[in-house]
């Protein structure tokens, strides 16, 4: 399809500069105080109802008004004006028995508008002005029922939407409309009939007009009426490639811009913003609160903040509204298109996004609401009990199912009607909603009913090419003018394809023609390529499971960015009524399958048995059927089910109940292992009882459950899905101990002087606050109120308490380098909002000089960095002194100015070599040559540490720079000036140190993954599956055999049997509870000392574990380094944390957390600045090779960022942002 | 490319003019081959701007021989420092010429190891995180506000 010439210039337009639309006509039209003849006008003088409040009829009765209501936009300086058809369609006129005219209304509409155009251009050769024709949402909903009594029910259809919207968008561009605006959008599904319905015109006169999308939000709670998110709103019409998505209505510009911003990040698109003239008020003349010039405001720092490529008005905003936004923000710059990351992108109600990456987890599809694969869903659809369906439905989603798959397929039931009628009820269902929905059905007709009631981004389950080419890309046409993903099965022409060859082959053919023909999306091609039954007897089934795994290889190999996915239960059906045999058959499959690189599967997880939990011979024989490994497995197999058939049958009856009699740690593991959370209330009470207290309940009975999963898992012997429900019972345990453990806390007092009020608080990702909470004790011991808001705190909140607390200044931290961008975020918040409030910087990766550079010119009120907890006094006393404040400000600006000045003039020093050069001289091995260390135990696992055993490991220097006593240990206790200090609290550690270790409180956790590996360029391929990137050294070394490092060098090439290891310890959240009964207590110190503490023992945990890590791979064994060497780190091997200077990128901490499972093998999260949180957690890499060393990446040049970028799939931009303090240039300067 | 390097200490004097062959002879007869190489004087004289810091830097380690005549000798360990550091060699070579300075005008002196690892901290501090500093700067700013000790 040829695009219009008009969307060729927009495109070109947009990406120079900002286009204007023009406001609100609903307004303007009442400013004429029209009566009911002026809607009657030479047109509908006898019509026997009402008309006045039809605006779209004063197109044909009073075109004089809308004709000079378009020519005062277009003076004002609106580059694009909508046309006058809001209501333009019959369902909206059906409320004035005006169907009839609707074509009329819209083709009249945009022949006037244009006529305003032509006539503005006709005086204004030099301006280039567009009309939108405006489509707006109608009164109905698609995906709401107005009936309350009954959910299922809809007072429209998507086809007749589609009919409506059809003849509108055809009235509208036969009329002369440049652009089709679909706005105010409430329910997405209205605005997906309305795409329909323009791609159906587009398609039959060939030509793809400019399309702009606007949704509204209509409240704080973010979501559009018809409950999605902004994300998961973007998803679900993503697949119309408009010109432009954007905001609009109910909302005024202030209020929108949470929003805006996040459109503005996820869409590839241009962004477009047309705010309501702030909230409503009646008693304006507009109805609404905002003058222009305040309109403006708000809209021109969406532009500066680079969220803007059109701007216009909504309800209330008039041409004088246009004019002062033209002219605060015509000669600023546009946004840029951001490159979105390539990725599978469903939703819900909420989004759902799985990205293409080697490192992807496997996802599962609830496959309960499915009439052929459960006989209980069967049951009540055929009993007409959709009620009780639906709790399936929500049991599954609550059981984590990413996606639910939904089929009726059954020869007794109205499949397209039962489709309909559930996804329906599903909608009125927020907490099922939320997913996406797979509709499944060999029927197209059902499929398509089932597309025609979702306005997510759904996937449909299947097409294939079994009926030929030419009915499968119909399908497939349709299927993405829809706007959903589709599982391709491996049929074609000839059948069902079962060699390994034929899925391959089909699936290839299936992908070439979807993406060459149709120019689909690859990311929303899903194959399944059959999933058959083995051990049927017939010898040529034997090989149908190696089949599905190995083309599950291959396809990912052959059709990049598709997905893979199968239904399980097929595997197994020769064993139907042999349940444990079944679920053997799967656990073994799926363990292979997922290796192999399986995404998704349609399974019942809460039908999986544990791989390394089956019985040997059980578990040994399936491998064997799965596999094919030799001829008499189906054999062997049928004869060992026949047994286990016997002896479950007779024990049928007492087996649920047969572990409730085991002793009570056991069965609170049991409950664990298998996900089961019937029973874990009732024993975690009767644990706590018998442990007395609630801590010991957890550091007990549920930790080792859950370091038995935890191994299990990470032997590959456990499946994601049963480890997240595994979690899940955790997770209900803790919830139930939780308000016993709140009832041993103590009551908290009130401090009791006021010097002023400071706010504080560690920002938005990041989880560090003992450097803020010493802020805090020295300012609320010299008499401040000290509002700590705590950790992870967003700009909102941190302003918020600002305001509410009337703070005299505003206190931020941070430890890690991407809180100094969130603390820009603040500064210019702060800015944005007026504030007048000083603002201190403080933290261990912030300097004066960042303060200086990066803070200060976004926040014109005074500004300080404090680089030392002691000198915070000086600072907050000199800024609230009415009589210091003026000149100690401005001797602060000056030291700024002079840092900005320094920083401006200076020449940069290094030489940075080529990427090429440098890996030319990288750090080279003669592997053949080289003894490679080989561990006794792959796979991972944790390591029972006790806490007793680290504390000879710990190195107790930091712990003095905590607080900030300079030295180091054990030196500083005889330092002159700090000895005395240093003794007193290194004694008080002590203590606490020994109440810690006897009474238990805190359960660290060591979890370690040792993995096959080689090296690939500079990266290293882990357990041939996943890709962990390195940078290397580019700043050109003195000498000509200089070596220029990356970790990378230190793993070998492929074919060596090399190892790589990964490890993340905790001394777990009991740090931070432990802390904070002493801060509850008002006891600060004690509080800062259990952190430090607890920092100083999640880095003896580190070392330790590192020792035993070596001792695995042998060449620890006889290390024999005392704890100084130790600490020194004298031994073999390096264990570099991602985010540090060998590889200085935070976002492989993600990859090392997949690897490892590790948020929910040790509660360790990751923030969205990949901090860690806890705390007191310690992560990183293991090497081995003799010569690893500690280096320092240092400067890298743009071309490793740009090659860099490639190997992990992002922007050049994303990266340079995380490596900002790396970069060996100035991006602005690329 | 790598750039190409001087291969003589004639090449050298080529290169940078006559008036560098009376430094050369000076650290020639000052340090044994032992102590600073020819490739290494060489590559020093390639990373430094100005006689004065040649000649400098032939004192300090002069100094350093004989302080510490065994282990790593001191032109290793000052070029594995600078390798490690983000800072070139002629950055270094500024940066030890102002911190010698500053010690000189305090009429005090300090060990070569000494003043390494007074540097390295300096760009380790926190001021040089996340903002590109001249190294000069930074030990301006360290040497103000913390001053030293040793």
């Amino acid at each position: 399809m040829k695009k219009h010439p008009t969307l060729i210039e927009l495109e070109k337009t947009l990406k120079e500069k900002i286009l204007f639309l023009d406001g609100a006509m609903g307004t303007m039209v009442q400013t004429y105080k029209l009566g009911e003849s002026d809607f009657r006008l030479g047109h509908f003088e006898n019509h026997p109802s009402d008309l006045k409040g039809n605006n779209d009829l004063l197109t044909l009765t009073r075109p004089d008004v809308i004709y000079q209501i378009h020519t005062q936009y277009l003076e004002a300086g609106a580059d694009i004006i909508e046309t006058n058809t809001f209501s333009g369609t019959r369902i909206a006129q059906k409320d004035y028995d005006l169907e009839s005219s609707v074509y009329k209304l819209n083709f009249e509409s945009a022949r006037l508008a244009k006529k305003a155009c032509d006539d503005f251009m006709a005086k204004n050769p030099e301006k280039k002005v567009y009309v939108a024709g405006a489509l707006g949402p109608t009164n109905r909903t698609l995906s709401l029922s107005p009936d309350v009594n009954n959910p299922a029910f809809r007072a429209v259809t998507f086809d007749e939407m589609v009919e409506n919207y059809y003849e509108q968008t055809k009235a509208l561009i036969e009329g002369g409309a440049d652009i089709l605006l679909p706005e105010t959008t409430f329910d997405t599904l209205n605005l997906k009939s309305a795409i329909f319905a323009i791609e159906k015109y587009q398609e039959e006169v060939g030509i793809k007009f400019p399309l702009m999308l606007s949704v509204t939000i209509t409240d704080a709670s973010g979501r559009t009426l018809s409950g999605q998110t902004t994300e998961a709103f973007w998803n679900s019409v993503r697949h119309a490639k408009p010109l432009s998505v954007g905001l609009n209505c109910a909302l005024g510009a202030k209020e929108m811009r949470p929003y805006l911003e996040e459109l503005s990040r996820i869409s590839d698109t241009f962004v477009s913003c047309y705010p309501n003239a702030g909230l409503p008020n009646p008693l304006s003349p507009t109805g609404y609160d905002e003058t222009p010039l305040m309109t403006a405001k708000f809209v021109a720092e969406f532009v500066d903040a680079g969220f803007i490529n059109i701007l216009g008005g909504c309800c209330g905003t008039t041409p004088p509204h246009i004019e002062a936004i033209v002219k605060k923000c015509q000669t600023k710059k546009p946004r840029n298109l951001p490159e979105i990351k390539k990725a599978t992108r469903l939703s819900g109600l909420e989004s759902f996004t799985i990205e293409s990456t080697h490192n992807n987890p496997f996802y599962m599809v609830g496959e309960r609401t499915n009439v052929t694969g459960s006989p209980l869903f069967a049951k009540l659809i055929k009993a007409g009990n959709f009620d009780e369906a639906l709790s399936v439905a929500r049991q599954q989603v609550d059981n984590g199912a990413n996606i639910i798959d939904i089929n009726f397929d059954e020869g007794l039931l109205d499949s397209k009607a039962c489709m309909t009628h559930f996804l329906n009820l599903i909608a009125s269902e927020p907490d099922i909603a939320r997913v996406p929905v797979m509709v499944d059905s060999s029927k197209w007709e059902v499929i398509e009913a089932g597309l025609k009631c979702l306005q997510g981004k759904a996937i449909v389950n299947s097409i294939s090419l079994k009926e030929g080419e030419e009915q499968f890309l119909n399908h497939a046409r349709l299927i993405k003018k829809y706007g959903a993903a589709v599982v391709i099965m491996a049929f074609d022409e000839q059948g069902q394809a079962a060699s390994l060859s034929e899925k391959v082959r089909i699936c290839k053919r299936a992908y070439d023609l979807l993406v060459s023909k149709l120019n689909f999306d690859p990311h929303d091609i899903i194959f399944d390529a059959n999933i058959l039954t083995v051990a049927t007897g017939i010898e040529e089934h034997n090989a149908y499971g190696v089949n599905f795994i190995e083309a599950v290889r291959e396809i990912k190999k052959v059709c990049p960015g598709a997905l893979t996915s199968g239904g399980v239960s097929n595997l197994s059906f020769s064993f139907r009524g042999n349940n444990l045999v079944r679920e053997a058959i799967h656990s073994v499959f799926l363990y292979h399958a997922i290796k192999a690189g399986l995404d998704m599967g349609i399974v019942n997880a809460g039908m999986l048995g544990v791989y390394d939990e089956l019985d040997p011979e059980l578990r040994s024989k399936c491998e064997a059927v799965v596999l094919n490994l030799h001829p008499n497995a189906t054999e062997e197999l049928l004869e060992l089910a026949e047994k286990l058939k016997d002896k479950n049958s007779n024990k049928a009856e007492v087996k649920v109940d047969e572990w409730r009699s085991l002793p009570l740690e056991a069965r609170m593991s049991y409950s664990m292992v298998k996900g089961l959370d019937q029973y874990i209330e009732i024993d975690t009470e009767e644990a706590r009882v018998k442990l007395g207290r609630p801590l010991n309940v957890i550091e007990g009975p549920l930790m080792d459950g859950m370091k038995v999963v935890g191994n299990l898992f990470g032997e590959g012997k456990m499946f994601l899905p049963q480890v997240v429900k595994s979690a899940r019972v955790m997770k209900k345990a803790v919830a139930y101990l939780e308000p016993f453990m709140e009832k041993e806390k103590l009551e908290a007092k009130e401090p009791i002087r006021e010097q002023g009020v400071f706010v504080i608080a560690t920002v938005k990702g990041d989880v560090h606050d003992i450097g803020k909470n010493i802020v805090g004790v020295v300012l609320a011991c010299n008499g401040y109120k000290v509002i700590d808001l705590g950790v992870m705190v967003s700009t909102q909140k941190i302003l918020e308490a600002a305001k509410t607390h009337k703070a005299d200044i505003i206190g931020l931290s941070g430890l890690i380098t991407p809180s100094l961008d969130e603390m820009i975020h603040v500064a210019k918040e702060m800015e944005r909002l007026e504030f007048k409030t000083p603002l201190l910087i403080g933290g261990a990766t912030t300097s004066k000089a960042h303060t200086a550079i990066k803070i200060a010119p976004h926040y014109h009120s005074p500004i300080a960095h404090v680089g030392d907890a002691s000198l915070v006094i000086e600072v907050c006393t000199n800024l609230l002194s009415p009589e210091r404040k003026s000149d100690y400000v401005k001797k602060m600006n000056e030291s700024f100015e002079d840092l900005r000045r320094r920083h401006a003039n200076q020449n940069q020093e290094n030489v940075l070599l080529p990427l090429r050069d440098a890996r030319e001289h990288s750090f080279k091995t003669n592997w053949n040559e080289t003894a490679i260390a080989r561990p006794t135990k792959t796979g991972v696992f944790t390591l029972d540490i006790k806490l007793e055993e680290v504390i000879s490991y710990i190195d107790w220097s930091p712990f003095f720079w905590t607080w900030e006593l300079k030295g180091t240990y054990p030196k500083i206790l005889g330092n002159d000036k700090y000895g005395s200090e240093a003794q007193k609290i290194f004694n008080d550690a002590q203590v606490l140190l020994s109440d810690i270790l006897k009474h238990n409180r805190f359960t660290p956790k060591v979890l370690v993954g040792i993995f096959p590996a080689y090296s690939h360029g500079d990266d290293v391929v882990v357990n041939n599956k996943t890709t962990v990137h390195f940078l290397r050294q580019q700043k050109e070394k003195i000498g000509e055999d200089g070596q220029y490092l990356c970790l990378a060098d230190y793993i070998a090439p492929k074919g060596h049997n090399d190892f790589i290891g990964g490890f993340v310890v905790t001394t777990g959240p009991e740090v931070e509870e432990f802390s904070k009964t002493f801060q509850d207590k008002n006891d600060d110190y004690s509080s800062i000392m259990v952190k430090a503490i607890g920092d100083r023992l999640a880095e003896a945990l580190a070392e330790l574990a590192h020792k035993k890590v070596r001792e695995i791979f042998g060449y620890g064994v006889d290390e024999n380094l005392s704890t100084d060497d130790l600490i020194k780190e004298k031994y073999r091997g390096v264990r570099p944390a991602p985010g540090y200077p060998a590889c200085p990128d935070h976002t492989e901490k993600k990859i090392l957390w997949d690897l490892l499972l590790a948020q929910e093998l040790t509660g360790v999260s990751l923030t969205e600045n990949f901090a860690m949180n806890p705390a007191s957690s310690v992560s990183g890499f293991y090497f081995n090779h003799p010569e690893a060393q500690y280096f320092n990446v240092g400067l890298i040049n743009h071309d490793q960022v740009v090659d860099y970028a490639k190997r992990k799939d992002m922007s050049v931009s994303e990266v340079e942002k995380w490596l900002s303090p790396n970069l060996g240039y100035d991006p602005k300067s690329i | 490319m790598i750039p190409n390097q001087f291969k003589t200490l004639e090449d050298v004097i080529r290169e940078k003019g006559e008036e560098w062959r009376v430094t050369l002879e000076f650290a020639r007869t000052s340090l044994s081959e032992k102590y600073l190489s020819e490739r290494n004087l060489i590559r020093l004289t390639k990373g430094a701007a100005t006689i004065p810091q040649t000649e400098l830097l032939v004192k300090l380690l002069y100094q350093d021989s004989k302080e510490r005549p065994t282990g790593v000798n001191g032109i290793d360990l000052f070029f594995r420092v600078v390798d490690h550091s983000n800072y070139s060699l002629s950055a270094w070579l500024n940066a030890i010429t102002y911190f010698h300075e500053w010690l000189s005008k305090q009429n005090r002196t300090t060990s070569f190891q000494k003043m390494l690892g007074y540097l390295q901290c300096c760009e380790d501090s926190p001021e040089n995180k996340d903002i590109d500093h001249r190294f000069i700067d930074l030990v301006e700013e360290m040497i103000k506000t913390h001053g030293y000790v040793g």
